[in-house]
């Protein structure tokens, strides 16, 4: 077989021209006859007991056509929660709060009514009857004794404790030269996609019909069915044009649970679409962790053991799946570069009364990097030694690849040391420090921060879900016209699937991109799969799109053999059929087409009509679950990538400009190299968003202070510089055409990158950076007070400061 | 989110708009520009049950010299304060710090009366009105009548402008050609308000001397605030680092700053102290290119 | 003297048709666009002003249409992305951002093209350093921007040429 040979060229989006002319159809964009709209009435309070919601004045407002409590809807379908995972504690929630409110945003009651205005003015007349509860919203304050429970019959707030220790870390600690200790925080912050969530349900004939704007409508299918006692045959999911998820769509929200019941309970289409409030207030939130890092180094850098003792604040808890998954993979992930089999950490997923936390791109491995990377700098720092030298000498080597980690990951493939010396190579750093230099002279503080990182791609939903797989399914057919239609459950929330899932259809049957249409999205239009995120597009979902193509084509080849009267060794090229080495003796495949659906008389002995497949990729080095030492191979594979950062400070304001931005990434093959710069510029840019900008603050009172976009703060186009982009390929290893994922990786490196480089700029002022996002006022702060806190040293070495 | 009902009006001349202002005035808000009033309206953080949209009152809009002094209509966008020739000829620092409030969108819908009635302490035209004591005239069915800048501002988002008044104009008399003026702000990002800002205007006597200073600080307090203490310091001293150092110290003192999300109370103290300094050195080399 | 009214019959001309209805004077113009005009490609992403995706031309100018009443733009002329292609052609701004790979989810992209248009219109010949200033009203959370501006900056390039 011979493509067509679209993989790995850049070629333009079928999806714009749609988007470009406003012809996008988005949740809110979808015309539903009768569609009567939801306002949610959430908790102004962060912990209470609601003892009474009085609806009848929003009952009687104009245009309302129902009013709901917790209370009334909570006989009507079984609670969310996530029983199944056998090693978290149990909790449960209803659409709506019944009895208590866990976090200020909680969805508490439900007006309906034939406008967003009007459900609004309705809402404004309700009345509920709080008996607060004593909050506990910081998470150190949470796991100390005797702090406000979130779930009483818990009898403490750990969601989640693992603790996990392999290789012989003590006794690394007791080789060790040096040994540090610091404290890395990674704050609340996430996705925000420019459109906010939003469902619509409709309920006719005894099936429900429910458009998400969501990244997994299967996933929402069979989570709603459970929860509503409909089979899922009468349960049918749309994901509409999706305006960006980055994780935060990948989950099963209440309200998807609400709206749904609100439909049966009415019979009559009802539409939700989340505000921005909403959206900062009761959307996913996640990326809060604390890590109490100790890391025994030799004197010459060769890191011997790592401890991680690692916080991670999950809020109230109520969303499905829980943000312990997370929390997880950072976890599992802190060592991930390096060759470091003695490695201990001690995660504690806690619950505290704020929003719940979930899927944000990077899915735990930012914060993972951030603890490794800036413990890197620290030790390089401590011992005088350059930090990408350190690097170098504890990256793990190409000859030791495949390579299993201490928590065993699986490593499939990667040159890291050869990525970073690439990267610092191109980038020129010599030069950079005679530029550095030079600013120096004339007053400017510029600073280079150097980091690399694995980005986990493929992974299994089972373990947090006790559902799904790492898996994925596909369907391609050949139409009787011979156009391509490709069937997937991977839904596209800006990932360009339209294009680069045609690409890999297109050359896996020899025909032009242009006559491929990739239909996905629909529970019903659809074959079954699990959704896209956790970088499963280039992996797993094109994997399958791959493999149905080529069981597809085995029996285009087999007909067209028949038809030109030769043994099948055919190939495909330009929508044509033709005996190897031969292009002018062949069939085209319209014809083929017409003697599959057609001419079915003359197919060959043994074939079907109809010229359909359906493939399947299960990667076959993903464990289901850890083993009883607690290791498990997540993911079907792992890209690696080094990132440097060019920061300029402003000493006296605390400013910091990111002014270039360098990247060499090896995600394996590339299916449109255009698309993936394009992921990696968009990932870097949310990157930049949670070093310098973006923060979900809560007061002590447990009221969300960046509750609007005036004050969560989004990079604009000033605040994102150009990217420069290198790749290299190491082909996945156990992935068809060697794909790996790239959606992540822009999102992991920026945060230690930055951090590094302000550090770098502030070298003479002797600062540290152990927190984002790195503000203003925590620059002055540090440098006000930043002499010489570099760490604290246990056991040799010396404070060296600048 | 979406806003209240509310009961709308949009007369066509600022008598018909006083005169709704007086029947109403407690229950009434002028919609001008809209882009801080619609938020609050979307978010129902204000609910109005009369807006008054001056919008249509040709009047307002428009800036024109008159009598030797420049006239800004309460109506002005900011994005033609921003590019008006005759506004960066008279009174650049206008120019400068309209120039930098939000975005295109918003300094094509927001007006100068506007922003400087929702006072907001970190806005940029509240600031810079105070540092060029611009007077602005206010009408309401009572009658017309000039408020100096240093008695509008009272307290957080409040001016002593009466619930039946409103901002017609404001007038401004040129600056000599031995001023100079600077507006620097330092923001979270581009286009947020600032986390503070400085308006300085500084006027060199014949020998190099500074004859005058004004100072004005936003962000600093719950109302834009004059540095009075700084600007004493001024008087009369000659234009070097040293005395804006010292100016810039007292200036940064001037106010009660507080700590929000977006900055601490102890950083708007400090990068206060370094924007003076640097506002002053470029007013001051403004001045001397006359 | 005019009196205050609950609702008001307004016309519109939006993409060059002439609008004429009855609105409730709360509906902001980016609802009577979406619900009343069915122009369902200018988007809203926050309703306070800063995403930027609801921005269309109101007499030729960027505003943002969650920030203005419906009642408002009485007697103006707008327009909104579906009137930026003619006849089933692209305006080359339009080309430019699938040529630059400007747009990955779409959502932002309708507000950040009109933002763009009018930044043109003021500035023929502007630096990248000018774009990324002008366009910092309109938030995108896909692309990192670059593809926008370089966009931005070779429909500049070729208008000069």
């Amino acid at each position: 077989m011979s493509g067509t040979g679209t993989v790995g060229t850049p070629i333009l989006r079928k999806e714009d021209r749609r988007f470009l002319t406003g012809r996008g159809s988005y949740i809110d964009d979808l015309q539903v006859r009768g569609a009567l709209s939801v306002a949610i009435v959430r908790s102004v309070q962060p912990h209470a007991l609601i003892e009474g919601i009085e609806l009848g004045a929003a009952r009687c407002s104009g245009g309302v056509e129902a009013a709901f409590a917790g209370t009334d809807l909570a006989p009507l379908a079984q609670p969310l929660s996530m029983a199944a995972v056998p090693f978290v504690k149990h909790a449960a929630w209803h659409a709506l709060a019944v009895d208590r409110a866990r976090f200020v945003g909680e969805p508490i009651a439900a007006i309906v009514a034939t406008d967003r205005y009007r459900a609004e003015d309705a809402r404004a007349l309700v009345e509920v009857n709080y008996q607060p509860l004593e909050a506990v919203v910081d998470v150190e304050a949470a796991v100390r004794p005797g702090a406000p429970l979130l779930y009483d019959e818990w009898k403490d707030n750990l969601l989640l404790r693992l603790p996990h220790e392999a290789g012989d870390v003590a006794g690394a600690f007791d080789d060790a030269d040096v040994v540090l200790k610091e404290r890395f925080q990674s704050q609340r912050y996430t996705g925000v996609p420019l459109e906010t969530r939003g469902c619509i349900a409709s309920y006719e004939h005894g099936k429900l019909t429910l458009w998400s704007s969501t990244q997994w409508p299967f996933m929402v299918r069979m989570v709603l069915a459970e929860a509503l006692g409909i089979p899922e045959n009468r349960l049918r999911v749309v994901a509409p044009d999706v305006g960006g998820g980055f994780g935060n769509k990948q989950h099963v929200f209440r309200e998807e649970l609400l709206v749904s019941l609100l439909a049966v309970q009415l019979e009559r289409p009802v539409k939700w679409i989340e505000d921005r409030s909403e959206n900062l207030l009761a959307g996913v939130h996640s990326r809060e962790q604390i890590h109490e890092v100790e890391i025994a180094a030799k004197s010459d850098g060769r890191i011997l053991g790592l401890r991680d003792r690692i916080l991670a604040d999950i809020g109230s808890g109520a969303l499905y799946f829980q943000g312990f998954a997370p929390a997880v993979v950072t976890a599992v992930s802190v060592p991930n570069p390096y060759d470091l089999p003695n490695y201990a950490f001690d995660l504690a997923c806690v619950v505290t009364n704020k929003a719940p936390c979930g899927a944000y791109r990077g899915f735990g491995m930012p914060e993972a990097t951030f603890a490794m990377e800036r413990s890197i700098d620290l030790v390089a720092r401590h011992l005088g030694l350059a930090p990408v030298d350190v690097r170098i000498r504890n990256l793990i080597r190409p000859d030791q690849m495949p390579y299993r980690t201490s928590t065993g990951t699986l490593l499939d493939s990667g040159d890291y040391p050869a990525t970073l010396e690439q990267a610092v190579r191109s980038f020129d750093l010599p030069a950079f420090r005679k530029e550095q230099e030079r600013a120096r002279a004339g007053g400017r503080y510029l600073g280079v921060g150097v980091v690399n990182f694995v980005e986990a791609s493929g992974p299994t939903m089972f373990p947090n879900a006790n559902r799904g797989g790492a898996y994925d399914r596909a369907m391609v057919r050949v139409e009787p016209d011979a156009s391509v239609t490709v069937f997937t459950g991977l839904t596209s929330q800006g990932q360009s699937h339209e294009t680069s899932f045609a690409q890999v259809a297109a050359d896996a049957l020899g025909v032009s991109v242009e006559a491929v249409r990739v239909v996905a999205g629909d529970t019903e239009g659809t074959v079954f799969g699990l959704g896209t995120w956790g970088g499963r597009g280039s992996t797993v979902g094109a994997g399958a799109i791959r493999a149905a193509a080529e069981k597809l084509l085995e029996k285009i080849l087999s007909i067209a053999a028949s038809i030109l009267q030769v043994p099948p060794d055919l190939e495909t090229a330009d929508g044509r059929i033709h005996v190897r080495d031969d292009p002018g003796s062949g069939v085209p495949l319209v014809d083929v087409a017409r003697v599959a659906y057609h001419e079915t008389f003359r197919l060959p002995k043994g074939q079907e009509p109809g010229l359909e497949a359906i493939g399947v990729f299960d990667p076959p080095n993903v464990d289901p679950f850890p083993d009883q030492s607690g290791l498990m191979n997540a993911c079907v594979t792992y890209s690696n990538a080094a990132h440097i950062a060019v920061v300029e400070v402003d000493p006296g304001l605390g400013t910091v400009k990111v002014l270039r931005y360098h990247v060499v990434e090896d995600c394996g093959a590339m299916i449109n190299p255009m698309v993936v710069e394009g992921q990696i510029r968009g990932g870097i840019a949310q990157g930049i968003g949670g070093a310098l900008y973006e923060e979900l603050v809560y007061d002590e009172n447990g009221q969300l202070q960046s509750a609007g976009l005036m004050d969560y703060l989004m990079p604009t186009a000033s605040e994102v510089p150009r990217v420069h982009i290198e790749h290299r390929e190491s082909p996945a290893v156990y992935v068809p055409g060697g794909f790996k994922g790239t959606g992540e990786g822009g999102t992991i490196g920026p945060g230690a990158a930055i951090a590094a480089a302000v550090e770098d700029a502030l070298a003479s002022f002797g600062v540290q950076v152990t927190r984002t996002p790195v503000s203003p006022s925590l620059v002055l702060d540090l440098i006000e007070k930043g002499q010489g806190r570099w760490g604290r040293i246990f056991r040799g070495g010396e404070v060296c400061s600048g | 989110m979406k806003p209240a009902r509310f009961l709308y009006a949009d007369p066509d001349s600022v008598d018909e708009a006083v005169s709704l202002l007086a029947e109403h005035g407690e229950d009434a808000r002028i919609l001008a520009g809209g882009q801080s009033l619609i938020p609050l309206m979307n978010m129902r953080l204000a609910e109005p049950r009369y807006l008054i949209d001056i919008n249509r009152i040709s009047q307002l809009a428009g800036i024109r010299p008159e009598d030797g002094e420049l006239v800004i209509g309460a109506l002005a966008r900011h994005a033609a304060l921003a590019s008006s020739a005759e506004v960066g000829g008279t009174v650049p620092l206008v120019a400068e710090a309209a120039g930098l409030i939000g975005h295109p969108q918003i300094r094509h819908r927001g007006t100068a009366g506007g922003s400087i009635a929702e006072a907001d302490p970190a806005g940029q035209l509240p600031a810079t009105l105070l540092a060029v004591t611009l007077p602005l005239k206010a009408r309401s069915a009572r009658g017309s009548r000039r408020i100096p800048a240093s008695d509008l501002f009272v307290s957080f988002l409040t001016t002593s402008l009466a619930p039946d008044e409103m901002i017609t104009e404001l007038r401004i008399p040129k600056l000599s050609n031995r001023t100079g003026s600077a507006f620097l702000e330092v923001a979270r990002r581009r286009g947020d308000f600032a986390m503070v800002g400085v308006a300085a205007v500084v006027t060199l006597g014949d020998a190099g001397a500074i004859d005058e200073a004004r100072i004005a600080l936003a962000a600093m307090d719950v109302t834009p605030v004059r540095a009075h203490e700084a600007e004493g310091v001024l008087q009369s001293a000659q234009p070097t680092g040293e005395a804006f150092r010292e100016a810039a110290e007292r200036a940064s003192r001037a106010g009660h700053a507080v700590t929000d999300i977006h900055a601490t109370s102890e950083y708007r103290v400090s990068a206060a102290k370094v924007l003076v300094e640097r506002a002053l050195q470029l007013a001051v080399s403004r001045a001397r290119e006359g | 003297m005019k009196p205050f009214v609950g609702e008001r019959e307004i016309s519109v001309r939006v993409n060059g048709v002439e609008h004429h209805a009855t609105v409730d004077v709360r509906i902001l113009l980016a609802d009577f666009l979406r619900q009343d005009l069915g122009l369902t490609g200018t988007h809203l992403g926050c309703e306070q002003g800063p995403c930027g995706a609801c921005t269309v031309l109101l007499n030729g100018e960027a505003v943002r249409s969650c920030l203005m009443f419906a009642v408002q733009a009485n007697g103006a002329e707008i327009t909104t992305i579906e009137g930026l292609s003619r006849n089933g052609a692209l305006h080359p701004l339009q080309e430019s951002f699938s040529r630059n790979h400007a747009l990955q989810c779409g959502f932002c992209t309708p507000g950040m093209v009109l933002a763009a248009l009018d930044l043109l219109r003021r500035h023929p010949q502007p630096n990248e350093e000018l774009v990324r200033a002008e366009l910092s009203g309109n938030l995108c959370r896909c692309t990192g921007y670059e593809g926008i501006v370089d966009a931005v900056l070779e429909v500049a390039g070729r208008m000069q040429s």
